[in-house]
């Protein structure tokens, strides 16, 4: 173990460490008063919330530390670990008002260490906490899937993962995992806010003030962040030992009610099977949004016997959302589509005898067949391009938007159901 | 460590009385006094400090050098602040193969102890920006706290030196050489904040973005008048008291009065989902070729929101439109921001699906669309 790689230490002299328990020794800063160095102990509580887009995790610890009364420098190093420097903090927890932070610094003898300038109206015990962001602690959400072998149920158990590349170890941690995308700014990004200060010409050496340019118009496209964010507490305390990874058991959901959907893929021209079901309190399910984690479904018969179905990812499913699983293809169930029917119609001449227009009517037939030993619920999506009506129709159909439509229908086992339909594209 | 110095032997700047070559009568030269360093955006820094110089009766040399120093020696200035009537500054020169250094040729009508402004501007000290906000659990107010890290990455150090930075009031610090140091410029405690939800197609696709919304003046606890440009850590308190960072953004520059939006990321409960669903070309009207030269349209868009929350959402929904347009029917009122952008404003109720429609007819076109999507 090596518990002790990131430290606070109160005191550094001329880059030898203070003895712990040393509570008070002169600094000699030049130009500054001298002021008093502490010590502190081991951190005693840490808390991690790990994010999921980005290597990012927010880590606050907590240290009981006696501080003296006036000006005390606190030092705080990371050697061989990734924080980030611009993010460590020091704030007093048990005593603000009289705790103030007068400035940190960042010493040239120094690396991968700060030094916080503390002044204490009254001294004494105190307890700070230090913050900062660590890059290699990195989480994932995956899921088992268990159903019967009728398909009408389903047993969904969930589980973290938790890796810690981050040189450093963590025990008896809280961890919070953050579900979803961050907004993180970049340094061009931080660049282009500085383009409406004035700045100061070599030519003239003349000194130009901040100019009222108005405000810059940002781009977000590339920003994705969360902010309603939806936040895990791991439960108890766990160990992250560096180099280790280990997985906790988060949820475990039976008696989902489960449907079986079809969809026709016109692109791969095949139908492809899915399980859906619904985030919600009718499911058993509903507390709270799924992070998104590879799915690995199982069927499990009356016997106990266990069959693998298939795998995908479970997309992120907020409360309410229906979820559904693609499982691949279906071959059992059939779809051939063909155009039965295309006339040109209502053509137009310009003055060179060219043809300026003309309408179509075109007829589709989609026939469906279900080989299953069970009735399916097939979605048939379909694409009209232009500026088009609908002639015929032999099944209602749900307009999607302007150029897609989709028919819903159910095929009892052994047969064929067909669907067929006619329009007019208008011509430009 | 090396220094910009006045008349040590050490040979950094130098003060030599007399005509001649010879550096003679070299006078003790007090501490500097009253360094100001201005730094611009691009990190030209421009120092401005004060020394007492001895001239004597008649002709005077003054050797100005910098070893190890990125000065600009075009920017090198030694004025005279006091007496300005009884001295001249005859010449100024770089001798040869001494880029960084400037002899003075300085007559002085009387023997005087001369207080001078030395100015240069100089690369190697550099600032940052920074600020953290911490919401409060309903997000009514945020606690904003403003920090600056200054660098001092040349070979001086800068003792009690005032800082200025292209806004803000100056300040006072001293950095060693070497040496990056962190300050808070202030805090503002409670700023009172608007939540906003916007489902803008172009700039925020396929989600609701969340703002919160603040004027930089006195009535939110601004005192600071122009805001310094800078990256905001986000934190928010949460249920167990503690709190959890939720994101970044840039602070832009904010003029006094002005609004500033703090981006809290899309509103992952509130999906919003814009569809045509009819698109029609009518009164088309053909050139004697036969090609379409003006035409109309007939759209009509659906958006629908789903709130998942568990509270309501007041959401701003801004459709963009171009050309001549005529809304012929619409489903809720709408507020035309500009010619071709209008918003709806309306509150979708938690855990519920709310449409909004309208039918635009484009007028006159000769190609592309009504709607830019």
């Amino acid at each position: 173990m090596n518990r002790a790689r990131m430290r606070l230490w109160a005191g550094v002299c001329l880059g030898a460490l203070l003895i712990v328990g040393a509570a008070a020794l002169l600094w000699n800063r030049p130009g500054e008063a001298q002021v008093q160095l502490v010590t502190a102990p081991g951190r005693d509580a840490v808390e991690l919330t790990i994010y999921e887009s980005e290597d990012l995790t927010y880590a606050k610890e907590r240290r009981n530390i006696t501080l003296r009364k006036g000006t005390n420098l606190i030092q705080f190093s990371w050697a061989g670990t990734q924080i980030d420097p611009t993010s460590v903090q020091l704030t007093s927890i048990s005593d603000p008002e009289k705790t103030r932070v007068k400035e940190a610094i960042f010493p040239k003898h120094l690396n991968n260490a700060i030094q916080w300038s503390v002044e204490s109206t009254d001294g004494g015990a105190n307890v700070v906490e230090v913050s900062y962001f660590i890059r290699g602690l990195r989480w994932h959400a995956d899921y088992m899937m268990f159903v019967n072998s009728e398909e009408t149920l389903l047993r969904l158990s969930g589980r973290f993962t938790l890796i810690n590349r981050s040189g450093e170890d963590f025990e008896d941690v809280s961890a919070r995992l953050v579900v979803g995308d961050i907004h993180l700014v970049s340094e061009k990004q931080l660049q282009e806010s500085l383009r409406h200060l004035g700045s100061i010409s070599s030519k003239s050496a003349a000194i130009s003030g901040g100019r009222v340019v108005g405000r810059g118009r940002s781009s977000r496209q590339q920003a994705e962040a969360l902010s309603e964010y939806y936040m895990f507490a791991v439960p108890g305390k766990n160990t992250l030992e560096k180099g280790w990874t280990k997985k906790i058991e988060a949820m475990d959901v039976q008696d989902i009610p489960l449907e079986v959907v079809y969809r026709y893929s016109p692109n791969e021209r095949l139908v492809r099977r899915m399980y859906a079901f619904v985030n919600n309190a009718e499911s058993r399910l509903g507390k709270e949004p799924l992070p998104a984690g590879a799915a690995r479904v199982f069927m499990v018969d009356s016997k106990g016997q266990v069959e693998f179905v298939g795998s995908n990812r479970l997309e992120f499913s907020p409360v309410s959302k229906e979820i559904k699983l693609d499982l691949g293809h279906e071959l059992a169930v059939t779809v051939e589509r063909k155009r039965m029917d295309f006339k040109k119609m209502n053509l137009a001449y310009n003055d060179d005898g060219d043809v300026s227009h003309f309408d179509t009517e075109e007829e589709i037939r989609i026939e469906a067949r279900n080989f299953r030993p069970e009735s399916v619920k097939l979605e048939l999506p379909e694409r009209i391009g232009g500026q088009w009506e609908m002639l015929e129709s032999s099944q209602e159909y749900e307009r999607e938007d302007a150029s897609s439509i989709l028919y819903t229908i159910e095929i009892k086992p052994g047969e064929t159901q067909v669907v067929n339909y006619r329009f007019r594209r208008i011509g430009r | 460590m090396r220094k910009l110095l006045v008349g040590t032997l050490a040979a950094a700047f130098v003060l030599a009385a007399g005509w001649a070559a010879a550096r003679i009568g070299l006078v003790t030269i007090p501490a500097r006094q009253d360094i100001r360093i201005k730094i611009d955006r691009n990190n030209n820094a421009l120092v401005q400090e004060r020394r007492g110089i001895t001239l004597k009766q008649g002709m005077n040399r003054i050797e100005f050098s910098w070893p190890n120093m990125k000065i600009d020696f075009n920017t090198a200035q030694l004025l005279p602040l006091e007496q300005q009537e009884t001295i001249s500054i005859l010449s100024v020169a770089v001798p040869p193969n001494a880029s960084n250094t400037l002899i003075l040729e300085v007559e002085s009508q009387k023997p005087n102890l001369v207080p001078f402004r030395i100015t240069y501007l100089t690369s190697g000290i550099s600032w940052k920006a920074s600020y953290i906000s911490i919401a409060d659990m309903d997000e009514k107010t945020i606690h904003l706290e403003a920090s600056v890290a200054i660098s001092n990455d040349t070979v001086e150090d800068y003792h009690n030196a005032a800082f200025a930075l292209p806004v803000g009031k100056p300040f006072r610090q001293f950095i060693q050489s070497g040496e990056t140091k962190k300050i808070v410029l202030f805090t503002a405690p409670a700023i009172p904040v608007t939540k906003t939800y916007l489902s803008d197609p172009l700039e925020y696709p396929d989600a609701a973005a969340m703002h919160y919304v603040f004027k930089n003046d006195a009535a939110s606890g601004l005192k600071e008048g122009m805001l310094l440009p800078g990256r905001v850590r986000q934190f928010k308190k949460d249920a167990t008291g503690s709190v959890a960072f939720v994101g970044e953004d840039v602070l832009r520059f904010v003029p006094v009065g002005d609004e500033i939006r703090l981006y809290q990321g899309p509103a992952r409960d509130i999906e919003v989902e814009r569809r045509i669903m009819k698109r029609e070309q009518k009164a088309v009207k053909r050139n004697k070729k036969g090609q379409i030269v003006s035409y109309d349209t007939d759209e009509t868009y659906r958006i629908a929101i789903h709130n998942r929350k568990l509270s309501d959402a007041p959401l701003i929904v801004r459709a963009h439109l171009s050309n001549y347009w005529e809304m012929k029917e619409h489903s809720d009122p709408y507020e035309r921001k500009d010619a071709g952008t209008i918003e709806f404003e309306t509150t979708v109720p938690s855990r519920s699906e709310k449409e909004i429609s309208f039918r635009v007819e484009g007028k006159n076109l000769q190609n592309g669309y009504v709607l830019n999507e």
